[in-house]
Formats: structure tokens, C-alpha cells, sequence
């Protein structure tokens, strides 16, 4: 009886649950199995090679190396405005307002702000370098540069969050702790590679996790920004479902490929971000 | 006249500990029955399986001869008063006394009428329009009670309602529902673990123990003549004392007496006075024998240390827990 | 330390501060700049002006008659709104039945939700854009019903945070009284959990204004706003789209001050329960 009362109430659960099924595990599964289809329905792995030919390997390489760079860029800075939220001073709210604002704004919005500021006739960045007397700068003539716009303008959309959840790691961090270790004589260095570091790594986990999905999954910054030119992942996919319906399937294969990555990462990071906070 | 309430085998479980065991409950019409028992043995349950919003999983709950056991909370017409009195904060205290009466579809001068009125009875007219959060615990009680009375159901259930209360408003708000109660004519399930509430509330207590009614009566037959001596023990400011049987000569049984069922003497059981406590009716002397501790009152001071003798006047004898005899009544 | 300590030993802290101050906002300032500087001397020039050499309401008046923004901007409105709805409409119940079949369970079912979520949005876009056409929902509200894949998770989460919050016996309460169980809902449980369903609500809103993958790959024309955004920047017609792009933002900010108020600081962990 107990376990028909539980019944009810998971019924209650499942329009939502079938909501996510039909409209998310549903379309994955789609795309996984027509991966491995021609057009004309017949299985194939030609979608898959098609996909080397078209420079799969550089967009993944790419998407990883615009994720590793906004992460580490983003989590570094993220610490040091967290670091400035947690301590009482006069200004603290000005300044705790003003880093949040790039989140509010839209993500379309942000990217065209920075194709403006990068863009390599008319563009902000190059009059303040011709300002310096440097020469300026063709932002989008090599991939390594459009890369490093999207990676600028990624961490600035980003970094706020990332920041928000950092300090509120860090306020729960009790200022005992801090005081015992200043009358033991840690000094500042020492006080946050043993103390802050350590007792923050499970919410960095958390941090780490949520934005390293959404970088591999980066999309709107680089198709503003930089086009198709170098193309990351979902770009890729993007261009083969525009381009015609049997590039569609190369679709399908750069999806499966996405979905597999994000996977393995999301598997490894609570994995290893699970076993922190048991030993804690 | 059938019984206003019938609960038959009532079972329930939380995962593999068992709750209510096979409980067996009749409460008559108009009757305020209080069921005691220590924390954490079921009364609460209990009152959420016959109210309805807690499953059980196997009995029969009847209401004026009416199976009601399948029925769901709101169609049981049973009005139950929380713990912590479950005022909807979102609400006046005029829209949370009208709220059951809403439920039923009553016309809106009807119901105006009829939470004036309770109002009037409870005393808390002034207070009509206020905001719960606002109000004292006394008046929070008296709403929860209110709400509780307005729709004239065929019973109630309280739960705790007087254990948020400070000492001195406890003891009017208890005099006052006993009053309320008899006025009307209502029935009533109190719950409680407090024994004062037990002894100048109820017509009846029924003395939970392991998920089971272990014995029911008025207070004074459950102080006086305890069925189990689970139920000596747990009666009473101080506890029965309950003692080996050969000590007095009846083997292979418990003796159980109450501290002032002794008389002190030169000769009968020997003890070493432990502690000696004063008290209006007299010294309340502690002991312990064979390890048990006991507890006599005698007229008399006695110094720490000294040994004193005493006899029975009075005594219950238990066989396995259960009472036999009454010896000396 | 404490907020009187002096200015010399907060010297490094306040230098930090500035920087990153300057850092965070120079972006939006350029926005600014270009909506608001006269033409030839904002990103038309070759290397424009970093402070402003003069002022003009012409961009924004160009743009607002050069472009058709209310299209856009009430299809965006629609359909922010239907995700907000749909958020409700599903989260309220589901919420409300993992409040109820404990904590263990419960936890089961919300990082089932989580780990959906991490689905990349592209790649559910696409064969859900190839089966919306079969539907003929290749338009806004196709776009509706897939965005709200993207803030159910969360909108459920913050809903249980209400939920738990309420005392328990309160729902007992009015089923007692004689509330079936659809009356307790509306009249005391969701007019008891108002403001994390208002929070889950304008989160759904905002997330859904802002919402560019699903938009952009289901419904390609005849879309929302940033769809039409990007539109415009393709197109490079910069200035007009940055009177655009201020326009835009202006909504979200009202959101997100109504929505501080009512935030609190359990709204994102209230669901969380050991």
C-alpha cells in the first residue's frame, strides 16, 4: 500500500519526465541511429568518413582548445572577482553589480558586441593598438586569432557565473578556519593553497562541470563572431544541416561524436568531483 | 448504541519497523479520549490513518458504522488540529476558519454566521481580521480549533495541541477545552505524552505501547490497578515500584505497589535510604533493591546512609508482565 | 578585516577591483558608444574613437525606422511567455510530486533531469527541427515547446526548493478540511510556494529572450529576436544592430531586477536535500 501511495505521486512526475524523454532522449536517439544511414536509408559508416574528409579532426581540436582556454581563463578569473566579492569594503556592491552585468546580456547580443570590438577595419581593439603605435591587427585572418576572440568573448559572457558560484563556495568557508591558520602562521600564499584551494575544489567541480558542457557546446559566440571559418564542432553541424539533405547525415555523425564527448566528460568530472566531496 | 468511532487491527509500517500493531480502539459518542503513550510510539500515526492523509496498510477504520478506511481525508468529514496548528499563513484568521466551510460549498452568509460565532465562543471576535503570523500561540491554538469546530464534523482529533504553549496559558487553554468539550458534546481524540494533560482531560485514556492499545480506563483505574506492569511504570509522577516476588514470598511473580501503598515498621523489607526528598504528603525515600530502584513515602525524614524497614499494605501481583491479583485493595 | 580598515591597506584589493571593473564594462561601453556617436566617427571610421566625440539619438531613430523590430520583438515576447507558462504548467506538478515521494527517490529524478540538460542543444535541434517540419511546428511555438527542454530542469528544482520549505501538515491541513486535492493545489499550495514559482517563471522568461540555438535551427525565419539579431549582423548593418541589441537588453534588465527581489539565496539550492 505504501508503494501504491509512492505511485500517485510519481504520476505526477511523468508528464515532465515524458516531456524531457520525447523531446531530448527521443531526438539523441534519432540522430545516433541515422548517423549510420545514407539518404537513401541503407546502413553506412560513410557518414563517419565523410566527416575526416570535411576536417572533423581540426573542429574538434579547435572546439577543445576554445573550451580549455575559456575554462582556465574563466576559472582563474572567476576566482580572483570571488576572492573581491567576499571581502567587506566600500564599493563592494558597485563592484559586485558591474561584474555580474555580461551575464544578464544576451548571448547574441555579447557576441555581436565583440565582432565590433574585433573587427579588423572599424574595430575598438585595433584603435586602441594603432592608439599605442602598434600596427593593427586582422583579427579573423588566422584561425588562432578568431579562435582567441571567441575564447575573449566566451569569458566574458561566462565568467560572472562562474564567479557567483566560487563566492558562494567561499562564503561558506568559515572565517575560524582563516584565524586559526593566521595564529599557526600561514601567511596569505599559505593560507590559500591549503585552506581556499582545497575546501573549494568540490563547488569547482560543480563550476567546472556546468561550464565545460556548455563550452563544447558553444555555438551562437562563434557563428556571430567568426562564421564557419575556422569551423568548431557545432558549427560544423550547423553548416552541414544548412548545406543540403545529405549533408544532413554528416550531421547526424558530428552530433553522435558531440553527444559521446559530452558524455565521457560529464561522466569523468562527477566522478571525479563525487569522490572529493565523499572523502570530505 | 453503536460506538462513535471503531478501529479495528489497524496496521502500519515504515519501511520494516512496525508502528501500529494490530491496534483495536472504540471511542464512544461524545467521549474525550486521550490516548497517552511516550514520544515516538505511534499516537501521531494513528491520528494520520484515521483522518486519512497517512495509508495504512491493513484494518478498518469505522465511523458511525460507516467503513471509512478507503475513503480519502476529505470526504471523512473527521476534523484534525496539527501539532504546530497548520494556519495557512496566505490567509486571515476570518478566511482560515471559513475555509472548511467553503470546501463544502456553504452559501457566503452562512458561513459568515458561523465563523462569527465560533469566534465569539473562542474569544478571538477581535482578531478576525488579522494576519496569523501576527498572533500569540494562544490565539493560534484557538484558530487551529476554530477551523476545527466551524463545519460541526463527526469528530475530532488533536494532536499535541496545547505542547506549543508556554506553562501558564497551557493550564487555562486545557481548562478551557475540557469545558468547550463538555458544552458541546463533541467527540474528541486527544493525543499527548504529557499525564497531567492526560489525568484532567479525559473521560478515558487509552495507554499506547508497542503500536497496541495496552490498556484502557479512566486515569485513576490506570494509576490504581495497571494491567501490565509496563503500564505501572510508565502512570504515575513516579513510577511503580515493581519488585522480585520472593521477597515477600510469592515466587515466581512481580509484586508492584505504588510509594504510598507502604507502611514503615520494625520489621518486613529492609533498605538503605539513598535519597530522602521532601514533599507535602509526606518523604519521598529512594532506594534500590536487587538493583531495582524503588521509591516510598513515608511520614518521617530519614538521614542518607541510615537503613529502615517497611511492609506492604497494598500490592499488585504480576505474572510475565500481566496482573493476576490485587492484593490489600 | 573590517570596513574601516584604511585605504592603504585595501590598496591592492581596490587596484584589482578597478581593473576588473574597466575589464567587465569597457564591452558594454562600446555598445553604447556605437548606438550613440555620431556615424562617421563610430565603427565607421577606421579606428574609432575611444571616448565620445560628440552625441546622437540618429542611429536609434535609423534603426527603429530602417528595421522592423515589433515583429520580432512580439514574437520573442509569445514565446518567452509560453516557455514561462509551460515551465509552470509542468514543473508545479512535478514538483510537487517529488516533494512528496521522498527525499531519496526524489534525488534520483532530479539528476536524471540535470543529465538531459547537458544534452547539447544542437544536437537534439536538428532531428527535432527535421520532425517539427513533418508537424508543421517549423515556427515560434515550435521553438517554445524545445526551449522549454532547456529550463524545465531548473524550474522543477527551484519549485521543489518552495515546496520543501512549506511546512508539511499544511497540505494535510486542507485535506482535512475538505479540500479535494486539485483545490488544495490552487488555493493553498501554490499561493504558498508564489514566489519560487514567480523566480522559475522569470528565469523561464529570461532564458527563453535570450534562447539562440533552438530559435535559429527550428524556426530559421519569421523568428525571435535573436534570430533577427543575427540576421541583421550578417547582413552588417552594425550601428542600426547595436541600437537593436540595446533595445533588447532593456527587457532583461527589468526581469532580472524584479527578479532579485523576490530571489532569495535557497532558490537554487532549496532542492537540494540530503
Amino acid at each position: 500500500m505504501q508503494k501504491s501511495h509512492n505511485l500517485k505521486y510519481i504520476a505526477f512526475i511523468i508528464p515532465a519526465l515524458v516531456y524531457v524523454s520525447a523531446l531530448s532522449i527521443f531526438p539523441a536517439a534519432l540522430s545516433v541511429y541515422r548517423s549510420f544511414l545514407t539518404p537513401g536509408g541503407s546502413y553506412t559508416f560513410s557518414n563517419y568518413s565523410a566527416l575526416l574528409h570535411y576536417g572533423l579532426e581540426k573542429a574538434l581540436i579547435d572546439t577543445l582548445l576554445v573550451s580549455i582556454g575559456a575554462l582556465i581563463l574563466q576559472l582563474f578569473l572567476a576566482l580572483f572577482i570571488a576572492m573581491i566579492m567576499v571581502k567587506p569594503f566600500k564599493g563592494n556592491r558597485i563592484f559586485s553589480s558591474l561584474v555580474i552585468i555580461p551575464y544578464g546580456i544576451s548571448t547574441v547580443v555579447s557576441a555581436f558586441i565583440f565582432s565590433m570590438i574585433f573587427s579588423a577595419v572599424g574595430g575598438y581593439a585595433n584603435s586602441f593598438i594603432v592608439d599605442l603605435g602598434f600596427r593593427p591587427i586582422d583579427w579573423v585572418a588566422t584561425s588562432s586569432s578568431s579562435l582567441s576572440v571567441v575564447v575573449i568573448a566566451d569569458y566574458w559572457k561566462n565568467t560572472p557565473l562562474v564567479a557567483l558560484i566560487l563566492f558562494s563556495g567561499l562564503s561558506g568557508l568559515s572565517p575560524s578556519m582563516y584565524e586559526a591558520a593566521k595564529a599557526d602562521g600561514a601567511g596569505a600564499f599559505r593560507r590559500f593553497f591549503s585552506i581556499t584551494l582545497p575546501n573549494l575544489a568540490p563547488i569547482m567541480a560543480i563550476a567546472l562541470l556546468i561550464r565545460g558542457v556548455s563550452e563544447f557546446n558553444i555555438f551562437a559566440l562563434p557563428l556571430v563572431i567568426i562564421g564557419y571559418n575556422p569551423p568548431l564542432i557545432t558549427t560544423l553541424i550547423y553548416e552541414f544541416y544548412q548545406t543540403s539533405s545529405t549533408t544532413i547525415y554528416y550531421s547526424y555523425a558530428a552530433s553522435t561524436i558531440l553527444l559521446f564527448i559530452i558524455m565521457g566528460y560529464a561522466s569523468i568530472v562527477l566522478w571525479k568531483g563525487g569522490a572529493k566531496t565523499y572523502e570530505r | 448504541m453503536t460506538n462513535k468511532l471503531q478501529l479495528q487491527e489497524l496496521e502500519k509500517k515504515f519501511g520494516s519497523k512496525t508502528v501500529l500493531n494490530k491496534l483495536t480502539l472504540e471511542v464512544e459518542e461524545g467521549e474525550f479520549m486521550v490516548v497517552l503513550g511516550p514520544s515516538g510510539m505511534g499516537k501521531s500515526t494513528l491520528l494520520r490513518t484515521v483522518v486519512g492523509i497517512e495509508p495504512l496498510d491493513g484494518g478498518k477504520i469505522i465511523v458511525d458504522g460507516e467503513d471509512v478506511t478507503r475513503l480519502p481525508p476529505h470526504k471523512r468529514n473527521i476534523a484534525m488540529v496539527f501539532q504546530n496548528y497548520a494556519l495557512y499563513p496566505n490567509m486571515n484568521v476570518y478566511k482560515n476558519i471559513a475555509f472548511p466551510l467553503k470546501m463544502t460549498g456553504e452559501s457566503r452568509d452562512v458561513i459568515d454566521r458561523k465563523v462569527n460565532e465560533i469566534a465569539n465562543t473562542l474569544k478571538i471576535a477581535d482578531a478576525l481580521h488579522q494576519s496569523v503570523t501576527t498572533l500569540s500561540g494562544g490565539q493560534k491554538q484557538r484558530v487551529a480549533l476554530a477551523r476545527a469546530l466551524v463545519r460541526n464534523p463527526k469528530l475530532f482529533l488533536l494532536d499535541e495541541p496545547l505542547s506549543n504553549l508556554d506553562a501558564r496559558v497551557r493550564y487555562a487553554a486545557r481548562q478551557e477545552l475540557r469545558k468547550l468539550q463538555q458544552e458541546l458534546g463533541h467527540t474528541f481524540i486527544y493525543v499527548t505524552h504529557d499525564q497531567t494533560e492526560a489525568q484532567s482531560l479525559a473521560d478515558k485514556v487509552a495507554v499506547l505501547h508497542n503500536g497496541t492499545v495496552e490498556q484502557i480506563g479512566s486515569y485513576d483505574e490506570l494509576y490504581e490497578r495497571p494491567e501490565t506492569t509496563w503500564v505501572g511504570s510508565f502512570i504515575g509522577e513516579y513510577p511503580m515500584n515493581i519488585i522480585d516476588g520472593s521477597i515477600i514470598g510469592r515466587e515466581g511473580a512481580q509484586i508492584g505497589f505504588r510509594p504510598s501503598w507502604v507502611n514503615e515498621g520494625s520489621d518486613g523489607i529492609q533498605l538503605t535510604v539513598q535519597l530522602c526528598q521532601a514533599a507535602e504528603s509526606g518523604f519521598f525515600i529512594m532506594s534500590t533493591i536487587d538493583d531495582k530502584s524503588i521509591t516510598i513515602r513515608v511520614p518521617g525524614r530519614h538521614k542518607l546512609g541510615s537503613t529502615m524497614k517497611f511492609t506492604l499494605r497494598r500490592y499488585n501481583v504480576y505474572k510475565d508482565n500481566r496482573l493476576i491479583e490485587e492484593f490489600g485493595k | 578585516m573590517n570596513v574601516s580598515s584604511s585605504w592603504k591597506s585595501n590598496l591592492p584589493l581596490y587596484i584589482g577591483a578597478v581593473i576588473l571593473s574597466i575589464i567587465f564594462f569597457y564591452p558594454l561601453y562600446v555598445l553604447i558608444l556605437i548606438t550613440f556617436v555620431p556615424a562617421p566617427l563610430n565603427n565607421l571610421s577606421p579606428y574609432p574613437p575611444q571616448f565620445p566625440p560628440g552625441f546622437t539619438f540618429y542611429n536609434i531613430i535609423q534603426a527603429y525606422s530602417a528595421l522592423n523590430l515589433t515583429g520580432p520583438v512580439v514574437r520573442s515576447f509569445y514565446v518567452a511567455m509560453m516557455v514561462g507558462g509551460l515551465s509552470l504548467a509542468l514543473g508545479i506538478p512535478a514538483a510537487y510530486g517529488l516533494n512528496r515521494i521522498g527525499v531519496r527517490m526524489a534525488n534520483k529524478f532530479i539528476i536524471f533531469f540535470f543529465l538531459i540538460n547537458m544534452m547539447p542543444g544542437i544536437v537534439v535541434a536538428i532531428p527535432i527541427s527535421v520532425e517539427f517540419l513533418k508537424l508543421g511546428l517549423s515556427n515560434i511555438y515550435g521553438v517554445a515547446l524545445a526551449q522549454e527542454l532547456v529550463v524545465l530542469p531548473l524550474s522543477i528544482f527551484i519549485i521543489l526548493g518552495g515546496f520543501r520549505a512549506l511546512p508539511k501538515d499544511l497540505e494535510n491541513q486542507a485535506r482535512v478540511d475538505g479540500a479535494n486535492l486539485p483545490t488544495t493545489m490552487y488555493r493553498i499550495l501554490i499561493p504558498m510556494n508564489r514566489s519560487a514559482i514567480l523566480v522559475a517563471f522569470l528565469i523561464s522568461w529570461m532564458t527563453s529572450w535570450d534562447e539562440f540555438t533552438y530559435a535559429v535551427i527550428i524556426s530559421p525565419v519569421r523568428s525571435t529576436f535573436p534570430v533577427q539579431l543575427y540576421n541583421y549582423v550578417t547582413r552588417a548593418v552594425s550601428f542600426e544592430a547595436s541600437a537593436f541589441a540595446l533595445t533588447f537588453t532593456i527587457p532583461v534588465i527589468i526581469v532580472a531586477v524584479v527578479l532579485q527581489k523576490y530571489l532569495k539565496s535557497q532558490s537554487f539550492t532549496g532542492g537540494l536535500s540530503s
